[in-house]
């Protein structure tokens, strides 16, 4: 009875917690308080000791109320279904709490508390949610099994006082009926179900077939990953307003110097894809056609990626990439001189923009580059290749423009800006001052940028593109002197625009910023919200400068961490979230793949080790006892008696226990045991025969009534069956040693029984 | 024993969702999503699994009452034995499967099946359904039903297991008026009569020699005196007074006589006959009665008259045995031995017929009951019927609850 008293409150606490979890995918503070509140108020209003609750006409009206709302809801909100429907389930949630509950309603608030954690768990699952959905999942469980029992208890009671009839006075018991040890056996069978299921859950997980079916309904699809920011060789200012962090782990990046030691800096920036051609409309491609080059790598060697082999520098560092979400783009720190892979691959490789990328099929997981973060221009010019030069620029400076924007305006405040810094306006002629040039303006630019007028911002939703004169106005333009508001596209774009018209040449690079450095593993840990674009200036035939116009306080902000205490526990909630979304929310085909694979390379060669282990085993003792070739036949036939021997005292044993508990032998010992185990075998397989026959004796029925019983049809068997048991009677209870004829007279019996009810033995 | 499984409502709803929640998985590549699914596939097996098991362990006896007794429940209990080693059993409902014939107990009351919440491994439970007989008669019972929904109702598992058996219900007893019994028997003018037995009442019966442990004060003194030798006096044995219950089934059924209530059907005289005749048993067996029975018209012995409590349940049995359906026997001469020591009430079903029962006979008839009892013993199950309990009865038995 006290398991059952504890269920309002039980099943109170899950449809609380899906409350909880529903906002909390929601991301919705404001209204988890207020629905918290009043869910948690109900309790008292309705179960306290003045317990009041809604009358079922009013909580109808309540219910058509929140109806009415969910249309308008609906209407105002129409690119979030889920969360109209949500909050429409909650209301409903909170409507029933505060109603008079007998079993069907548990039944209701569980099944909507149900719907409200399904509703939560369609949109992308963060590590509070899923913390969430675990507790719901194990109380839900134990809730949902004392439900049977509450509901069952509440019926049997209901339908025991309502067939009472009026005059009748005395009221029969309407107590439930239980055993010894209820509360305790129940809690165990509940953990038992639980970790079956989990154990069952997590293979159907694990094996559940992924990447097919996706966006069957295109209408019903939520995308997984609202968040936009990660990795695209492409840039297209328009698309892509809001950028949200997604924090899945995109690749482990570990630095090493000359000498193997771990190397850290601040921050990395891994060049991904270099794009320098700019499109009217705001979008970054890289132009086509650039000759490429092909290198072949092999596992543990380093290829080089110039024409020749880099000469050393003091500076090189080593960079091991381990891919989480497979790419077929390599990022590299810095000018990458040698590539080494874990498996033979085909890259190809842009000479005029060191990127690299994995032509030759297969998923790349593990590469290491090496990198010179200050190449000489011999080193350079051997990357570019013979006659390589900067891009389009050609093997000296340039002021052609190579970006399709034309307003006079961006020239204007170029010159202005570096003019106001004291860089002269006018770029020289003599190609060493010219690269100078170049740097100098490129950093004051970038400066201009950073200054404070420019604003920092991922949620674009506001801004939207004007039009002047029928033409829309280009994203870049419209940042640089209207909007002033843009990520780091925004602002790699802007640096560009301004340099491009001042004729300095200029690329935007996209890649990561790697500031996450995970001590304990020694590796940053690269995420798809560290996606980030920066800008390139040529300052040298072959070389070009990294310049980076976004704020740098609202990158560390973003990329980075701080020391306070906070951020310390911020920094271990992430390492959590980035486990949770590595292993469950990142958990797709290669990730299964990867699975199969690492179980098999973990088990495949223990196998195979145990079986060639017994096999060594085998021939030394062959060679032991010159038992020659047919030695293995004679192991052969040992291993297999043992085995029979095996089996046959565990049956052997396990039918002495059965005797034993059945005959009731547990206060005979010695002889006397030993005796009764060896003659009163037969009684057992009287039983026995009996089951298999589906006629099996109950337990409660002694065997003579059970013959009697048995007689009504089978006559012959019922005499058979007395037979049996008055030997057995006299042996067991009348102190009757049997001798060897007895013994095999009742065997026959016991076979003849068998035959009479058809059962082969 | 028959084993089935069950998809009811709640399951296929459950499968439905599971289907969509499968849909959406795929349809998102959620991975939250994909758990979920895993969890209710499982949820499915384990369902299915466990209640399986469960049921596979149970064995169940029905534990029949003497007999059931028309207006008072009947309450049937079950032995659940749990068989299982490790393994409990929980939220096991019971029910008894209808009989298809005549006799069977659904057409003779209501029931409320048992339900257990849990039996421990190797633990025996009884759970109890109530029974409400209607009527009189015998009541078959053939295969009863467990089942279970546990862990999670989604799938229901089945048990039905034959376990022929039966009861006999006996009639509607009533609560009769103060000294109807006096009334009936001639006891009143013929005063107490003694046995021609020794025993232990007051009178004087004769003397014999003395036995060791006879009481002292059993001595006669003087004529022990006399005669030198211990002597013990003899008592006579009060004899009790008798009466012989006489229910008159001669003639069918259709051949009564109806009455101006429309709603009395004949078949409804003849059991308020042997109702008031069972009533009059049970009033003179307390009473300390002798009492005996005959049923001329009907298969039923005539039962001799004798008072002990095997001899009420006899009587009690032959009433509830009668088969109204069966064709009627002639009359036999009733013996009229005794008469004057043994009184006689015939009841009759609808009008008197002097003839039978002798010339002190009490006459009654069935629609008399109605002016001789002061209420039925029980709920009234004339009145009652068959009918679902109303709401008033549902507010009164929540009242009872309450106070409980």
């Amino acid at each position: 009875m006290k398991l059952l008293r504890g269920f309002p409150a039980m099943a109170l606490s899950v449809v609380l917690l899906s409350i909880v979890g529903f906002f909390v995918s929601q991301e919705s503070v404001g209204l988890l308080l207020v629905c918290g509140a009043l869910a948690a108020m109900s309790w008292y209003i309705t179960e306290g000791p003045r317990g009041r609750s809604l009358p079922r006409w009013t909580s109808n009206v309540l219910v058509l109320a929140v109806t009415i709302n969910v249309f308008v809801d609906f209407f105002q909100h129409r690119e979030d279904v889920l969360g109209v429907l949500g909050r429409f389930v909650v209301w409903l949630t909170l409507i029933k709490l505060y109603e008079r509950k007998v079993s069907r309603d548990y039944a209701q608030l569980l099944s909507l508390s149900m719907l409200l954690m399904l509703i939560g768990a369609i949109r992308p699952g963060s590590l509070v949610f899923a913390a969430v959905l675990f507790v719901y999942a194990a109380l839900g469980l134990y809730v949902l099994l004392l439900f049977q029992l509450y509901a069952s208890y509440e019926r049997a009671k209901e339908a025991r006082l309502s067939s009472i009839p009026s005059e009748y006075r005395l009221t029969p018991s309407v107590r439930p009926i239980i055993g010894r040890g209820t509360a305790l056996q129940f809690r165990a069978l509940g953990s038992g179900i639980g970790i079956a299921g989990l154990v069952l859950s997590s293979f159907v997980f694990v094996i559940f077939p992924r990447g097919m079916g996706e966006c069957l309904v295109r209408g019903l699809h939520v995308a997984q990953n609202l968040r936009v920011s990660g990795f695209v060789d492409e840039v297209n200012l328009t698309t892509g307003t809001r950028i949200t962090d997604s924090r899945k782990a995109v690749l482990n990046l570990r630095l090493f110097d000359k000498d193997g030691r771990p190397v850290r800096f601040d921050q990395i920036r891994l060049r991904g894809a270099v794009l320098d051609a700019y499109e009217s409309g705001g979008r970054w491609v890289s132009s086509p056609g650039r000759p490429q080059r092909v290198v072949t790598t092999q596992p543990a060697q380093f290829a080089p990626l110039g024409a020749v082999a880099a000469e050393p520098s003091s500076l090189s560092i080593t960079q091991e990439i381990e891919m989480l979400s497979p790419s077929d783009t390599l990022f590299s720190a810095n000018v990458p001189v040698s590539i080494a892979t874990d498996e033979p691959r085909q890259l190809e490789v842009d000479p005029q923009t060191q990127t690299i990328k994995n032509v030759g099929g297969g998923r790349l997981w593990r590469y290491s580059i090496e990198t010179q973060p200050a190449p000489s221009d011999a080193t350079l010019a051997n990357l570019a290749g013979a006659g390589g030069g900067g891009g389009g620029a050609g093997p000296g400076p340039s002021s052609d423009s190579r970006m399709a924007l034309f307003d006079p305006r961006l020239q204007r405040l170029a010159r202005e800006v570096i003019t106001s810094f004291g860089v002269a306006a006018q770029a020289p002629r003599e190609a060493d001052e010219r690269w100078r040039w170049n740097r100098e303006a490129a950093r004051r630019l970038t400066r201009h940028l950073q200054s404070g007028e420019f604003t920092y911002d991922t949620d674009l939703r506001d801004v939207t593109l004007a039009t002047v004169g029928g033409r829309t106005v280009d994203p870049t333009v419209q940042f640089l002197f209207e909007t002033k508001r843009g990520h780091c596209e925004y602002f790699a774009s802007g640096l560009a625009a301004l340099c491009d018209s001042i004729g300095i040449p200029v690329r935007l690079v996209a890649g990561y910023l790697a500031m996450e450095y995970d001590d304990a593993s020694q590796q940053y840990v690269v995420r798809e919200s560290n996606a980030h674009a920066w800008v390139e200036v040529q300052t040298g035939s072959n070389r070009w400068t990294t310049f980076d116009p976004s704020p740098p306080r609202r990158l560390e902000e973003i990329h980075g961490g701080s020391p306070s205490f906070a951020d310390r526990l911020r920094w271990l909630f992430d390492r959590f979230e980035a486990r949770w979304e590595v292993g469950f929310v990142a958990f797709d085909q290669n990730a299964q793949t990867r699975f199969v694979e690492s179980f098999d390379r973990q088990w495949s060669p223990r196998l195979g080790g145990a079986w060639a282990a017994v096999r060594e085993w085998a021939a030394a003792l062959n060679r032991a006892f010159y038992l020659g070739p047919a030695g293995y036949i004679w192991m052969g036939i040992v291993g297999l008696a043992l085995v029979i021997a095996v089996i046959a005292l565990v049956k052997l044993m396990r039918r002495s226990l059965k005797t034993r508990m059945i005959l009731r032998l547990a206060h005979f010992r010695g002889a006397e045991y030993q005796r009764m185990l060896r003659q009163l075998g037969f009684y057992l397989d009287m039983l026995n025969v009996l089951a298999r026959a589906k006629r099996a004796k109950p337990m409660w029925q002694p065997p003579l009534a059970y013959a009697a019983d048995l007689g009504r049809d089978r006559p012959r068997a019922s005499q058979l069956v007395q037979r049996i048991t008055s030997v057995f009677y006299a042996a067991r209870y009348g102190q009757q040693r049997l001798t060897r004829d007895e013994v095999r007279r009742v065997g026959s019996d016991v076979r003849e029984l068998a035959s009479a009810l058809s059962v082969k033995r | 024993m028959k084993r089935r499984y069950h998809l009811h409502f709640p399951g296929l709803l459950y499968v439905v969702l599971t289907v969509v929640v499968g849909f959406a998985a795929i349809n998102n590549q959620n991975n939250v999503l994909f758990w979920i699914l895993g969890v209710m596939l499982s949820a499915l097996v384990i369902s299915g699994l466990v209640s399986g098991m469960m049921m596979s362990s149970l064995q169940i006896r029905r534990l029949m009452p003497a007999h059931g007794l028309v207006g008072e429940p009947l309450i049937v209990r079950y032995a659940l034995s749990n068989r299982s080693r490790f393994f409990p059993v929980f939220n096991v409902h019971i029910e008894e499967r209808a009989v298809r014939n005549r006799s069977g107990w659904n057409t003779m009351m209501d029931r409320v099946g048992a339900w257990v919440m849990h039996v421990g491994p190797r633990d025996t439970v009884h759970g109890e359904a109530t029974f409400w007989p209607r009527r009189r008669g015998k009541a078959e019972f053939d295969a009863l039903r467990i089942w279970t929904t546990f862990p999670f109702g989604i799938i229901k598992k089945s048990i039905t297991i034959t376990r022929p058996q039966h009861v006999l219900i006996y009639p509607q007893l009533y609560e009769l008026r103060r000294g109807v019994l006096q009334a009936v028997t001639p006891q009143g003018l013929l005063g107490a009569t003694v046995s021609r037995h020794t025993g232990a009442g007051d009178d004087y019966f004769g003397m014999r020699e003395f036995r060791p442990g006879d009481s002292m004060r059993q001595i006669a003194w003087k004529r022990s005196a006399a005669l030198d030798q211990l002597v013990s006096i003899e008592r006579t044995t009060p004899a009790p007074p008798k009466v012989r219950i006489v229910v008159n089934l001669t003639r069918a059924t259709h051949e009564l006589e109806r009455g101006a209530n429309a709603d009395e059907t004949a078949r409804d005289l003849e059991e308020s006959a042997i109702s008031l005749a069972a009533s009059l048993i049970q009033l003179a067996d307390l009473n300390g009665y002798e009492v005996g029975l005959s049923l001329p018209g009907t298969a039923g012995p005539s039962i001799q008259v004798r008072r002990n409590v095997w001899h009420r349940e006899k009587l009690m049995a032959a009433l509830a045995s009668i088969d109204l359906d069966a064709a009627r026997k002639p009359r036999t001469p009733q013996s009229t031995a005794n008469a004057e020591r043994i009184g006689r009430v015939v009841v009759h079903p609808d009008r008197v017929e002097a003839s039978l029962g002798g010339p002190n006979a009490w006459h009654v008839t069935a629609r008399q009951l109605k002016n001789l009892a002061v209420r039925p013993i029980g709920w009234d199950a004339a009145r009652t019927g068959a009918d679902a309990p109303s709401d008033d009865t549902k507010v009164t038995s929540k009242k009872r609850e309450a106070a409980a």
